[in-house]
């Protein structure tokens, strides 16, 4: 016991007697668990291959976005044998590598549904030229660049001779220049009250009022001076009761609204209706020469004539 | 094409074979003021392109000399587009770039957030607008095409189809 005690005071007296650590110049880091060592995979006839990649960029800021596809063919590399995905970064550099503390290392998040990793940035610089290049890091520490991914050169013809490949990619984001744009205020109004208008957009104006038909007839006006959606006469479709044939044709001319279809289960008829936004009341018109409809129609209004 | 009479309520087959065929090839076509504008975008393989607009005549079925818009490189394929007053107001759409120099099959999608006004009495891009604030969803993809325009009493609104939000723009 008494020698314990003697070797902790030693101790002690050992560690007051270290310089003190302001004059250390190396920083003072968290302990971290150490990473397996890390050893490039040299081979290209690893079955693990990129499909293709997409470096998204904006206008009007300068956020990028990486986005890389990838198809495994050998189980080896199924994705539960994967641990890091990510792309190396540099902008003065071309050979890339995330052993290398002056490039950025950018992990990715992977996409399940589209089979593709991403990862974002805000800090390029525009006009500036950078290196990129997509890596995995292997679950028993390997890592495997692009570089090395056995993906035929897709936009080269088979028959063409292939020159020598760069594997990393160059590429620079867009100046942004916010004082090119004039001043705008966007109000988010009342939200239109059907859910479906990314597969049916029906629509046209009376009275420099806006109609928004939805594919079981259901009609609403925008009244802009309340902001509100009020509902209208419903459109009684014939002969299904909803839009089941090709899209409909749907415009306003003359302070009307109309609609022509086809249903795909009437191979004949055009059924042609009227909105008279005064009475609130749709009509059936018996029109003679009704068109046949295309699956893509384009109406163009001038005067009382729409074509 | 047919031609819809609103005052006899008739349909009538007419030939206007320009503004069909032109249809058929582009499709986009604007009417303001009671008169049609295309406009349409040129672009050679490196993603320099240019947008023109033109008038359609319809007593000729003939389209005007076209007038250049924007030559910036990423003002292409317009997506939404609408009108105030005489001035055509364009949303531009996503242009693409590839990188011949990549092995992996890479393309630069620039996302343009940009809504253009062109005005067509002095035939001359006259402002230049920021709309990314009203993007929804994953910004770096969706196009203007899920958006639409309207002019209700000279107020532009915009509808994005994929959340059914309306949006009022005051210039």
């Amino acid at each position: 016991m008494r020698l314990f005690y003697l070797l902790v005071v030693y101790a002690l007296m050992i560690a007051g007697c270290q310089r003190p650590s302001v004059d250390d110049p190396t920083p003072v880091t968290p302990p971290q668990v150490p990473e397996p060592p890390l050893v490039d995979i040299q081979y290209k006839n690893d079955s693990l291959y990129i499909d293709s990649q997409l470096i998204y960029t904006r206008t009007t800021t300068t956020d990028v976005r990486f986005s890389c596809r990838f198809g495994i063919t050998n189980p080896a590399f199924a994705r539960k044998h994967i641990r890091e995905y990510g792309f190396c970064l540099s902008a003065t550099d071309s050979v890339l590598s995330i052993k290398n503390p002056q490039q950025l290392r950018l992990k990715a998040t992977f996409d399940s549904v589209n089979y593709q990793f991403e990862a974002i940035t805000q800090d390029l610089i525009p006009a500036k030229d950078y290196y990129i290049e997509p890596y995995f890091i292997m679950q028993d520490g390997r890592v495997y660049y692009g570089r090395y991914l056995a993906t035929p050169r897709l936009q080269t013809p088979s028959w063409v001779p292939r020159p020598s490949m760069n594997a990393i990619t160059r590429f620079r984001i867009n100046q942004v220049e916010k004082s090119i744009y004039s001043p705008i205020t966007l109000v988010n109004r009342t939200t239109v009250p059907i859910t479906t208008l990314n597969y049916d957009f029906y629509s046209f104006i009376c009275n420099e009022n806006l109609y928004v038909l939805d594919r079981n007839g259901n009609l609403f006006q925008y009244d802009a001076s309340k902001n509100k959606w009020l509902p209208r006469q419903q459109l009684t479709i014939e002969p299904s009761g909803s839009f089941n044939g090709w899209p409909a044709l749907v415009f306003g001319v003359n302070n009307k609204g109309y609609v022509l279809y086809s249903d795909a289960l009437v191979p004949n008829p055009t059924f042609h209706w009227e909105y008279n936004p005064n009475v609130d009341q749709w009509t059936k018109l018996d029109t003679p020469n009704k068109p046949v409809l295309a699956p893509y129609n384009y109406t163009y209004q001038t005067g009382n004539q729409v074509f | 094409m047919v031609r819809f009479d609103a005052l006899q309520k008739a349909v009538q087959t007419v030939a206007l074979p320009n503004l069909t065929n032109y249809l058929i090839t582009n499709q986009p076509l604007l009417t303001i003021s009671g008169n049609a504008y295309a406009y349409f975008g040129n672009y050679d393989e490196n993603g320099n392109g240019k947008l023109y607009s033109a008038r359609y005549d319809l007593a000729t079925d003939t389209f005007g000399q076209s007038s250049l818009i924007s030559d910036r490189q990423s003002d292409l394929s317009p997506a939404l587009v609408g009108s105030v007053g005489n001035d055509l107001l364009f949303g531009l759409g996503n242009t693409l770039k590839f990188i011949p120099t990549s092995r992996i099959y890479t393309q630069i999608v620039t996302t343009n957030d940009d809504l253009i006004r062109y005005s067509t009495d002095a035939n001359q891009l006259t402002a230049r607008y920021d709309l990314s604030a009203i993007r929804s969803g994953n910004s770096n993809t969706v196009n203007w095409v899920n958006y639409k325009s309207f002019t209700l009493n000279g107020r532009v609104y915009v509808i994005d189809r994929s959340t059914s939000k309306l949006w009022e723009l005051t210039f």
